[in-house]
């Protein structure tokens, strides 16, 4: 994952407790954490679930032994949390966040593994603008947040942060087979709805 | 010769990892004469680009300078207390994460 030029410089701010350093370094990663905490456990709880994150980083900076990138140390924080979060709000409201369909990909394949309908390439097929359209956007946010746990923690983890595969191992205790599978089932998930709300319009 | 099922597939491991020449080259046999996943390999990196949805970035501005005023400000009132052992048990797990 790209991190910033100067992160031993920072890290050494960071552990002699230097509030610019500190402001500094929220102002480098908390956005991504912020992202990241919404994905993982909702909107409404990711400001919380950051500021959270940083008393816990400015508490424990010391004990970080540099053994991962600055950046990935944060992610991985703010995902457990945002897990445990979810988990509890969960527990207390079954109603909310239905688990979208597991899709089985032999939906989209026929026996001989080809595909049963045609894919469109998007940035040539979907009326102008639509990818950008906040319409789209939402309904995207409302099945990332509706996929199974550990398939939405892992594209979040890959795509939006650049962990590797031995990052996501070990955030979400899962063999790299695991991992190729989540990601791969995720993103077919996500694909087809795409492609369905570029058809219908509707989410 | 792929099909189409093990051609998705191996397009989205490219996506995480670097694969094999071999296979990239069975891959892009595929691909080159596949419309199908040739759409599907760029339609990926659209989903990609909304999962990261930057133009929440904007967004996030002012509230990132005042979460960095805040802990900055915290920061400077704890400078004088070195005693860091009154951290909880989400702490002690959020330091195991240091990997």
């Amino acid at each position: 994952m790209s991190e910033t030029q100067s992160e031993p410089d920072l890290l050494e701010g960071l552990r002699a407790g230097d509030p610019e350093a500190f402001r500094k370094a929220v102002k480098t990663y908390a956005p991504r954490m912020r992202r990241t905490a919404s994905a993982i456990a909702g909107e409404d709880a990711a400001d919380d679930i950051v500021q959270e994150c940083w008393i816990s980083v400015v508490r424990n900076i010391k004990g970080f032994e540099g053994r991962s990138a600055l950046g990935t140390w944060l992610i991985s924080i703010v995902a457990n949390r945002a897990r445990s979060h979810l988990r509890k709000t969960n527990r207390q409201d079954k109603r909310r966040r239905e688990p979208i369909r597991e899709e089985s990909l032999d939906d989209l394949f026929d026996q001989r593994g080809y595909w049963k309908t045609p894919v469109s390439d998007w940035g040539s097929a979907m009326p102008e603008g639509l990818l950008e359209s906040e319409e789209l956007r939402n309904c995207f946010r409302i099945h990332l947040e509706r996929l199974p746990e550990q398939q939405r923690e892992a594209l979040v983890l890959r795509e939006m942060n650049g962990f590797s595969y031995d990052d996501i191992c070990e955030a979400l205790d899962v063999s790299p087979a695991n991992a190729r599978v989540l990601l791969h089932r995720a993103r077919t998930v996500l694909f087809r709805m795409v492609d369905g709300f570029r058809e219908t319009g509707e989410c | 010769m792929l099909n189409c099922r093990q051609a998705s597939e191996l397009l989205s491991r490219s996506r995480d990892e670097e694969l094999r020449w071999t296979t990239r080259l069975r891959l892009r046999a595929h691909v080159v004469f596949c419309r199908c996943c040739s759409s599907l390999e760029r339609n990926f990196d659209t989903l990609g680009g909304l999962i990261q949805d930057k133009s929440a970035d904007e967004a996030d501005e002012q509230w990132t300078e005042d979460l960095a005023e805040k802990i900055s400000r915290q920061i400077s009132q704890q400078s004088s207390e070195k005693d860091q052992s009154d951290s909880g048990d989400q702490d002690e797990a959020d330091n195991k994460k240091d990997h």
